[in-house]
Order: structure tokens, then C-alpha cells, then sequence
């Protein structure tokens, strides 16, 4: 499973060993947390701090910043959309002719909670998949209740991703090999016609490949609930280490409150 | 008492394809059987059925005495080990030590036993030291070779493979062939689906003949002598014994399956030959 080899394998950073269950429920709090700021600044604090963590935890800068272009499209479009959507005071006035656009404040701040928000939370989860092995987080989440179907869907979707680009990568080969000219006009019927069969082609022998699979799994013993085989008891060092994570998260939310109900000052 | 017994079995795919149609055959413990036939017999077919994974739609699959049904599908896979013919469709975790544990790992064991199976397992195919590696970028023959391990971690009493010769070079061949000497002598049965006559003739203490989906007979390698059912079978005689075949001077009954044999027929040949050209033989050159 090529995705799965977590970022920060073959170091032995604390996260890296860290229970699985108390990282899950450490992190998944820490977003849960983190999701119901309203303050920017304090959003940043708790980026960074995740980021720190990520950094620690031996992910190199690089990665972690291919990681979170992945959400850029996301936000991108909040930013783009919401000062235009949120009714308040305009900042921004666009004049097209027809219509006129105003950007406004409370739409501008919207965005950017929102867009710090799921940058939080985006990093916070991309910290757990970096230093948790696929097969350990999932059986982690089954030995904290989740329900069976739903670990299963995310296992096996994973595991088809890889089985669908595998295949989608010789098919590609197969028909240079036979001179298909992709691309040119967008009128192209043969194109289209070709590449709409091989789209349900690849779907098919995915299919396929994919019950292959499953019956090499079954051979070999595979269930799907497998008990917990010996999964280690949680340490200190891991409760702390979750504690600490959910701190900062509560910590910011007491600490925005606080300023809120200027019981600080 | 067999160690695998099919009575007259019936299954069907999805699609309809009909593939096995009343098939019976039997396997004794410690055998080395060679199931052969060409392709589209149902010899894959059959073999999902020595692990449960295709239960029949009609007759009886027993194994180690116990009928192989929804029930006991769970207890057989550990107890048979099935390795597939394309290595990527087993190979799939990240690491080769991984992999090779996944077996293990099912079956509920402790790290330590893991720990200790999965070396030794490594060790039986020769891939010590490559546990860290990644499988996908592991050539076709090692490849293979972890696949065959993952199932040796799981100790079966029974190893059946698909075709398990199949695109290797010939060195790849011979390491292979020494595994399955090593299983052999460890006092596992070992089954083999394949259409390379001449392997089963080197190797195989039976033979099972497959054609669309039944057995068309079973019984030693003595069998792959006679054209007929050979041709029926849609395969072909051994190498030698078609070359036996083939030269008039070389006719000799019966023909040699083996390498071994013809060559000790053709130096008996040959001596006798170079006797009556020294003017020592008799006039019966060449029989």
C-alpha cells in the first residue's frame, strides 16, 4: 500500500510511538475544539502549534507543505466566494455593468475562520496519518467502538485507490504502445469514444483485480473484525503527550472566552 | 485415509461460466501432486476450493477429515495454504516483513511468534534482510518469493500454488524448486496447478488430469506416457519422450519421462553401439 507508509516512518519520534487510540482521540478532540474558535489569532496559534508538532515529529517542511496545497482549493474558493455571499458592510465594491459585487467584512472574516479552521484540522489529521501505520489506525478505531462497516469502507476505498491507479497507469501504457493520439481538438470523437471505454474498462478490471485481492486476503485469514491482537496497553508518556494536545486546543478555547468575557481583565 | 478428498463437485461462476462439472480426485498426506490441464479446465477454479473461498454448489470437498463449508472455511485457511498466481494480487503491504506477518497476524499470534515465523519464513525463501524492503519495488521473481513466505509463516499442513513456475528464469526456477523440496521434506503436501508437463514429470509423485471441469485421470506419472490421453488432454508428451518418440532408432518401451531416464537409456544405447562398431556387440544396436 504505497500511501500508507506514514511520512514519518522508520524514526522513532515519541508520536511516531505514541497508542494509536489515545493519538485518535487527542487529535480528533483537538480539531473538534479547535473548530469552534472564532479568533484568527488564536486559529494561527493553534496551526502552528500542530505544525510544530509535525515538524518535531520528523516530517520535513516540504512535505508537510505539499499536504496542505491539497486544502488550498478549498479555502481558495471560501476566500473567493464568501465576502460576496455574507451580508454586512462592504469593503470591496466590483462594478460589472450588470451587476454589482460587494465584499464585505463579515464575509472577508468568515472566510479567513473558516479557511483557518479546516487548515487545523487538516493538519492535525495529516499529523495523525504521518505517524500512524493504516492497518494500526484502523484497528484502533475498531477497538474504540466505531462501528465495523464504517472502518471496513474506509480500508478497502484506500486500498481500491491504489488497485484503480495501477491499473489506470498500464492502461495508459497499452494504448501509447498503439499510437492513441489523446488531447488535440475537443471535438474529437474517436478520442472521446476511446477514452469513455476505457474509463468503464477500468472500472471493470479494478473490480476485478480487486476480488483477486480480497480472496488472497481471505486465504491468509483475513476477518473482518480481527481482534485486537496484542495491541499494547497505553503509557503515561502516551496520556501525556494527549493530553498535551488537547490542552492547547481547550487552553485557546478557555483563553478566547476569557477575552470574550473580558473576565481576563 | 486422504488428506484431501473431492466428491463429484459442481460449481458455477457469477456469469454463468459452468467450471466444474462432477469432479472427484483424492490427495494423500506428504504427496507431491501435479494437477494438469490446459487452460480453462477449472484447475484455479478447483483450487479456491481447497481454502474455502469457492464452496461448491453441488458435492463435498473434505479436508483433514472435516467438510469444507461456511463453517469450516475460516479453520481451513489455516490450515492450507494458497499461493496465488500473480504475485501482486497477494503482495500488498507496504513493507516485506509486513506482508509476510499479515498470515500470522490473522491467525492471533503473539509478536514474539510472529517475530520468530516470519524470519524463519524469510529465511526458507531466501530474503533474509530484505524485510524493510518495499515490495513494489522487488522484481518478479522476489516478488514470488515473499508471497510464498507469507504463506509458510502461516505453517499449513497443505500448500497448494497456481502456476507457481510461471514467467520465472530459469534460476528463479531452480530456487523455487528448492523450496519446494524443503516443504517436501518438512512432510507438507504439496499441490500444483500447472500445464508444464515436463516439471510434473520431474517432480510430481501423482498426477490429477483436468479437462472442462472434471478429472479426466489420475494416477502416476506414468500416465504422461500415453498420447492419447495426453492428447485428449489437450497437452503434450514430455520433451523426451516425444523426441523418443520421434527417432526410430530410439524407440523404446517404455518411454522415458525424464531426463534421467533417457539419458540412461541413450549411454546403454551408446555403449552398445560403440561395442558392435569395436566389433564386441551383438547385432541389436539401438534396441
Amino acid at each position: 500500500m504505497y500511501m500508507t507508509i506514514p511520512a514519518c516512518a522508520g524514526t522513532t519520534t515519541s508520536l511516531y510511538r505514541m497508542d494509536p487510540r489515545v493519538k485518535i482521540v487527542a487529535i480528533f478532540g483537538f480539531v473538534a475544539v479547535v473548530s469552534s474558535l472564532s479568533s484568527t489569532s488564536l486559529l494561527a496559534v493553534a496551526a502552528a502549534a500542530i505544525t510544530g508538532l509535525a515538524l518535531i515529529s520528523g516530517m520535513g517542511p516540504g512535505q508537510l507543505l505539499r499536504r496542505i496545497a491539497m486544502v488550498l482549493p478549498f479555502t481558495g474558493v471560501m476566500l473567493a466566494v464568501f465576502p460576496f455571499v455574507v451580508p454586512g458592510d462592504a469593503v470591496i465594491t466590483i462594478n460589472l455593468g450588470l451587476l454589482t459585487l460587494d465584499a464585505t467584512d463579515q464575509g472577508i472574516s468568515r472566510a479567513a475562520i473558516l479557511s483557518m479552521r479546516v487548515l487545523s484540522a487538516v493538519l492535525a489529521v495529516n499529523l495523525l496519518t504521518a505517524t500512524t501505520p493504516f492497518s494500526d489506525l484502523m484497528q484502533a478505531m475498531r477497538s474504540l467502538k466505531v462501528p465495523d462497516v464504517f472502518v471496513q469502507v474506509l480500508e478497502f476505498t484506500v486500498r481500491y485507490i491504489f488497485v484503480l491507479s495501477d491499473e489506470v497507469k498500464r492502461m495508459k501504457l497499452a494504448r501509447r504502445s498503439r499510437c492513441f493520439q489523446g488531447g488535440g481538438s475537443l471535438l474529437n470523437m474517436d478520442a472521446f469514444r476511446t477514452l469513455g471505454c476505457l474509463v468503464g474498462v477500468l472500472f471493470a478490471r479494478s473490480w476485478e483485480r480487486g476480488e483477486r485481492i480480497y480472496s488472497a486476503m481471505l486465504s491468509r485469514g483475513y476477518t473482518s473484525s480481527c481482534a485486537a491482537a496484542s495491541v499494547h496497553r497505553p503509557g503515561w508518556v502516551d496520556f501525556c503527550w494527549g493530553g498535551a494536545i488537547l490542552a492547547v486546543a481547550v487552553g485557546l478555547r478557555i483563553f478566547e472566552s476569557g477575552i470574550l468575557r473580558g473576565s481576563f481583565y | 485415509m486422504a488428506i484431501i478428498e473431492v466428491e463429484d463437485i459442481f460449481f458455477t461462476y457469477r456469469d454463468g461460466t459452468e467450471a466444474l462439472r462432477g469432479l472427484s480426485l483424492y490427495v494423500e498426506k506428504g504427496e507431491r501432486v501435479a494437477l494438469l490441464g490446459p487452460n480453462g479446465a477449472g484447475k484455479s477454479t478447483l483450487l479456491l476450493h481447497f481454502n474455502g473461498i469457492n464452496l461448491p454448489r453441488k458435492g463435498r470437498v473434505t479436508i483433514l477429515d472435516r467438510e469444507i463449508n461456511s463453517k469450516t472455511e475460516k479453520w481451513v485457511r489455516s490450515r492450507v495454504g494458497l499461493v496465488f498466481q500473480d504475485p501482486d494480487d497477494q503482495v500488498f503491504s507496504s513493507t516485506v516483513w509486513e506482508d509476510v506477518a499479515f498470515g500470522p497476524k490473522n491467525m492471533g499470534l503473539g509478536s514474539d511468534e510472529i517475530e520468530s515465523r516470519v524470519n524463519d519464513a524469510l529465511k526458507a525463501v531466501g530474503m533474509t534482510g530484505l524485510g524493510g524492503r518495499a515490495p513494489y519495488h522487488l522484481s518478479y521473481g522476489q516478488k514470488k518469493r515473499v508471497a510464498i513466505a507469507g504463506i509458510l509463516a502461516m505453517l499449513p499442513e497443505i500448500i497448494v500454488l497456481d502456476e507457481p513456475m510461471a514467467f520465472l528464469d530459469p534460476k528463479g526456477k531452480e530456487t523455487l524448486l528448492d523450496i519446494l523440496n524443503l516443504m517436501h521434506e518438512k512432510g507438507q503436501t504439496i499441490i500444483i496447478a500447472t500445464h508444464d508437463v515436463d516439471f510434473a514429470v520431474e517432480w510430481a509423485d501423482r498426477v490429477i488430469i483436468l479437462k472442462d471441469g472434471r478429472t479426466l485421470a489420475q494416477g502416476t506419472c506414468d500416465l504422461l506416457r500415453d498420447s492419447a490421453l495426453v492428447e485428449e488432454a489437450s497437452l503434450r508428451l514430455p520433451v523426451v519422450s516425444r523426441v523418443f518418440q520421434l527417432v526410430p532408432g530410439l524407440r523404446h518401451r517404455p518411454l522415458p519421462l525424464t531426463i534421467a531416464d533417457a539419458v540412461g537409456i541413450i549411454n546403454r544405447i551408446t555403449q552398445r553401439c560403440g561395442d558392435y562398431l569395436k566389433g564386441d556387440g551383438d547385432d541389436e544396436c539401438g534396441k
